[in-house]
């Protein structure tokens, strides 16, 4: 079976105006959870209603399983889940009612899963539709789109509105979906989310994928930046003098923030051994840290 | 797992569509039935009074007034309408009856002067009014106008009174002519009738597919195996089929409420008018579903579908102030009629459906209503077509 579930191909959606999607190239492998993040506006919704044939490219192609998003969505749509980006019900009284229409329309006849899930997220679907809060919107919309148990899952800012309790259940279920094989295509503009779940990150900016990022990678970084605070003013200089790979000084501190390659791990810390230290600690290198290190180089590429 | 995909319906679609938009629908029927009740009613009370009895039975009844004044005059009796029906005994009135006719020959009776009552009676006839016409008719006739010395008559009398109030002898004429129900039916079928039914139609056409689209509420219809062509498919069902049912109860109720209030039916008429109603108000839903199914904002969709309907509407009103009736009852005028040529109401033909049932019947309404027709299949056929191959922000 082909390994690759979603891929975008040469992927265009040109608004006019500089606004759009513009030569997406990416593929989901199987069971790999997907990460895309962008700020508000930056084309993530308009890729994923590209996938979800919602929208025809105006060039390029976006294929899931196979099958050309636009021309065979219906036949994807047998193996898809989706949740929205913008959460608006149709217009029926109750959740329950909502989630009953719901697993028609999906061929759901069995709703024990469907209710362990409303009772992972502790959703209470009886509540009036229109007078729910976001959050319960939000879980309302994510047991819709679970119950399905459909191999893939794409998610559109799933985690909008949810508490911090909330979106940790849901990290759980969405880490439960791809232990039980299947594939998560996820956008975010929270990095956090991204880096407890993904396999591999998508970056788009003004429409286009600026990186893509494995998670691994930037879990283990091989370069790890440490902060040192030193005692004495005369330490701070002999080190600063000594030490080649300084990324970041505060004198009137007497900080510094160094970059140590793993593999010069040992000799940094024979040389840190003759040094009166006040602290040491390392910075995580994250997501953030990784896509801000690609836009300062794009940023520094455009002058 | 039932993993079949709906291709051109979509039961839970169709049950979702009822259950959002039923409500309205029974609203609107209800209250179209209680019109068309209230509207038969009338029309019963109207066509009473308005029942003329026929001239012959007048003047017979006038006749008999005639002999009883002659008799009167010449046996110094006190004969009467007034006493021929309170009195028991009719034998004066027979002998006056038998010297008549062996004088001047005729067939004058008591019992057909009952019959002749009674016809008028039933007829709700105002007969004291007949009685008192008789009373000035006696006075004037024969007398001489004191300036021209010209004969005077009643009929003279009455077209005077009528001048000098500003009415002319061919307004009255007109007037007579104008078939209440062929204006009521104009009315009712192209103004009044319709607005309801329109109001319906372009809030349900709205809410069926742009009012979805606009929200973000169609992506959950259409991120499961539900093709876009079912989507349009079932909700151009549900619209046609509600507005169906709606048309068909008012039908029902006005079969059954004419039944009931009026001696004589024309079944056949009121068929084709809901019929042609039906159609005309098909075409309304197909512009209104074309412009739901172009459009992804909802005020746009309403613009084009509320806006036209509007616009048919105004000028279906409109141009009723320039049809022949209204301009012939002095209450419109003639240039006004233009105003029929910018709505597709004026293709829905209740005068010429008016004549069917009855002697002449007038077909040019069944070309109009397959133009109708075609408006109606041709805009359900472009939104459909539209809505499945356009761009849409789920």
């Amino acid at each position: 079976m082909d390994d690759i579930v979603i891929r975008a191909d040469h992927l265009t959606k040109d608004y006019g105006y500089g606004r759009g999607t513009f030569d997406l190239n990416f593929e989901v492998r199987r069971g790999e959870i997907f990460g895309y993040v962008g700020t508000n506006g930056s084309g993530k919704t308009t890729t994923i209603r590209q996938m979800m044939g919602f929208l025809k490219p105006t060039s390029g192609s976006i294929t899931v399983l196979g099958k050309d998003a636009w021309a065979d969505t219906t036949a994807i749509k047998r193996f898809t889940s989706y949740v929205p980006g913008e959460i608006a019900f149709p217009d029926l009284p109750t959740g329950t009612e909502f989630l009953k229409v719901q697993a028609e329309y999906l061929g759901v006849t069995d709703m024990s899963y469907a209710n362990r899930l409303i009772r992972d997220l502790q959703l209470d679907p009886s509540a009036n539709l229109k007078r729910m809060s976001k959050g319960m919107k939000q879980k309302t919309a994510i047991v819709a789109a679970l119950m399905g148990d459909r191999d893939v899952l794409i998610l559109d800012e799933p985690t909008t509105g949810l508490d911090p309790l909330m979106r940790e259940v849901f990290i759980s279920a969405i880490l439960e979906e791809k232990a039980k094989g299947k594939t998560v295509f996820m956008s975010s503009h929270i990095y956090q989310e991204i880096e407890d779940t993904c396999d591999r990150v998508a970056l788009i900016r003004d429409g286009r994928i600026v990186d893509i990022a494995d998670m691994n990678d930037i879990r283990h970084h091989n370069v790890k930046t440490f902060r040192l605070g030193f005692r004495d003013k005369a330490d701070y200089d002999d080190f600063r003098a000594k030490y080649s790979r300084i990324e970041a000084e505060y004198p009137d501190k007497l900080h510094l923030t160094v970059d140590v390659d793993d593999s010069g791990i040992n000799a940094f810390f024979s040389l840190l051994a003759g040094y009166q230290l006040t602290y040491l600690s390392e910075i995580k290198y994250t997501l953030e840290k990784h896509f801000a290190g690609i836009f300062k180089g794009v940023t520094e590429n455009e002058q | 797992m039932n993993n079949k995909t709906a291709r051109f319906f979509s039961r839970p679609l169709l049950k979702q569509s009822i259950k959002a938009n039923v409500l309205l629908l029974i609203l609107v029927t209800f209250a179209l039935c209680l019109i068309t009740t209230a509207m038969s009613y009338a029309s019963s009370i109207e066509t009473a009074a308005d029942k003329q009895i026929d001239s012959e039975t007048q003047e017979e009844f006038i006749s008999y007034l005639f002999v009883f004044s002659t008799y009167n005059s010449a046996a110094g009796t006190d004969l009467s309408y007034d006493d021929f029906v309170q009195s028991t005994d009719k034998s004066g009135y027979d002998q006056a009856f038998q010297m008549y006719n062996a004088k001047a020959g005729g067939d004058f009776s008591s019992e057909k002067f009952g019959q002749i009552i009674d016809t008028m009676t039933e007829a709700k006839a105002d007969i004291n009014a007949f009685v008192r016409y008789f009373e000035y008719y006696v006075a004037i006739n024969g007398q001489t106008g004191v300036f021209t010395g010209k004969e005077l008559t009643m009929e003279d009398c009455i077209s005077t009174v009528f001048s000098m109030m500003g009415i002319n002898q061919e307004k009255i004429d007109r007037l007579k002519s104008i078939d209440i129900d062929s204006l009521m039916n104009r009315m009712y079928f192209t103004m009044s009738g319709l607005l309801l039914p329109f109001l319906y139609i372009v809030i349900t056409a709205n809410a069926l597919i742009a009012g979805q689209v606009d929200r973000g509420s169609m992506a959950y219809v259409l991120s499961t195996p539900t093709r876009r062509s079912a989507v349009s498919i079932t909700q151009a069902v549900y619209l046609a089929v509600s507005v169906l049912l709606m048309t068909a109860a008012t039908c029902g109720v006005k079969i059954a409420t004419s039944y009931a209030f009026a001696d004589t039916v024309n079944l056949k008429q009121i068929l084709t008018l809901y019929l042609g109603m039906y159609i005309l108000l098909l075409a309304i839903s197909g512009i209104c579903y074309f412009s739901s199914s172009f459009f992804n904002l909802t005020k746009k969709s309403f613009a084009l579908g509320g806006g036209l309907s509007v616009f048919f509407f105004l000028c279906s009103v409109i141009g009723m102030f320039g049809i022949e009736m209204f301009v012939q009852m002095g209450m419109g005028v003639k240039e006004l009629d233009i105003f029929n040529k910018f709505t597709i109401i004026s293709l829905f033909d209740t005068e010429a459906i008016g004549t069917v049932g009855t002697a002449s019947p007038d077909y040019s309404f069944v070309w109009k209503l397959a133009v109708l027709l075609g408006i109606a299949v041709a805009t359900y056929i472009a939104g459909a077509v539209k809505f499945n191959k356009k761009d849409l922000p789920l």
